[in-house]
């Protein structure tokens, strides 16, 4: 009773955590203190940070393809590259 | 936020379905995307990509290729957590590009590459060129596919 009276932000503290506090008036137990949360506070602002992570997986699905161009492979794309060069350098 | 600098071919890669590293390609831009990483491309990127693209569409005589051109950059554009990065703008520092191509054994192109990542502090680079492995191998830049 005391502790409710002169420290109540440290009860608030423990409640939202989900601990369950038992008040105690002259020296017995009066009464129980429980949340009304269902979860804890910081368990479920945890939940929702992790819903409001984006799976990117069906952006970049959408995004890629859409083009049938063969096989090249790394060495052929730098190829292309290079003629590139090769051409402008030619008239030297 | 981890920065992964994306070679051309990464691109090409991503867009053609025919390609034996499209399905490595889209796999690693999402675990990259959902990782946090940014993706970064520079305007030499682009102009590969570009160049690469439309050669490889004149060579299989598609039609409407600046079309298709277009259709393609949209969608590398509209990439999750892409950012452009630019060259440096100091002149002393466009001398260090020699210095790369001696001490890793890159061309020119490589080495301004190289040169951005650098000076954009980009730590991971996304390629299946084999050009960089010394760059790799000196721990300079990290090979994107050994951490993801």
């Amino acid at each position: 009773m005391k502790q409710l009276r002169e420290d109540f932000s440290s009860v608030k503290e423990k409640l939202e955590k989900g601990e369950e506090l038992m008040l105690i008036y002259r020296s017995q137990p009066l009464a129980k203190i429980t949340s009304l949360m269902e979860e804890p506070f910081g368990k479920k602002a945890k939940t929702k940070k992790k819903a409001k992570k984006k799976d990117y997986s069906k952006i970049i699905e959408k995004l890629a393809g859409g083009f049938e161009l063969g096989d090249w492979t790394p060495e052929q794309l730098n190829k292309l590259l290079d003629k590139r060069y090769e051409k402008m350098l030619s008239g030297f | 936020m981890k920065k992964c600098y994306l070679d051309s071919n990464i691109l090409i890669n991503l867009k053609n379905t025919k390609s034996s590293f499209h399905k490595k390609t889209k796999e690693l831009l999402v675990s990259l995307v959902n990782n946090s990483y940014n993706l970064c491309i520079s305007s030499l990127v682009l102009d590969e990509f570009l160049h690469q693209f439309q050669h490889i569409l004149k060579f299989q005589k598609k039609r409407d290729i600046l079309k298709k051109v277009l259709y393609a950059l949209e969608s590398v554009m509209s990439l999750p957590k892409l950012k452009l990065v630019n060259p440096p703008l100091s002149k002393k520092n466009h001398l260090k590009i020699v210095g790369y191509m001696k001490d890793y054994n890159l061309l020119p192109r490589d080495a301004y590459h190289f040169l951005i990542m650098k000076e954009n502090k980009i730590g991971y680079f996304a390629t299946f060129d084999k050009d960089f492995r010394e760059v790799f191998r000196e721990g300079k830049i990290n090979d994107v596919f050994s951490v993801i």
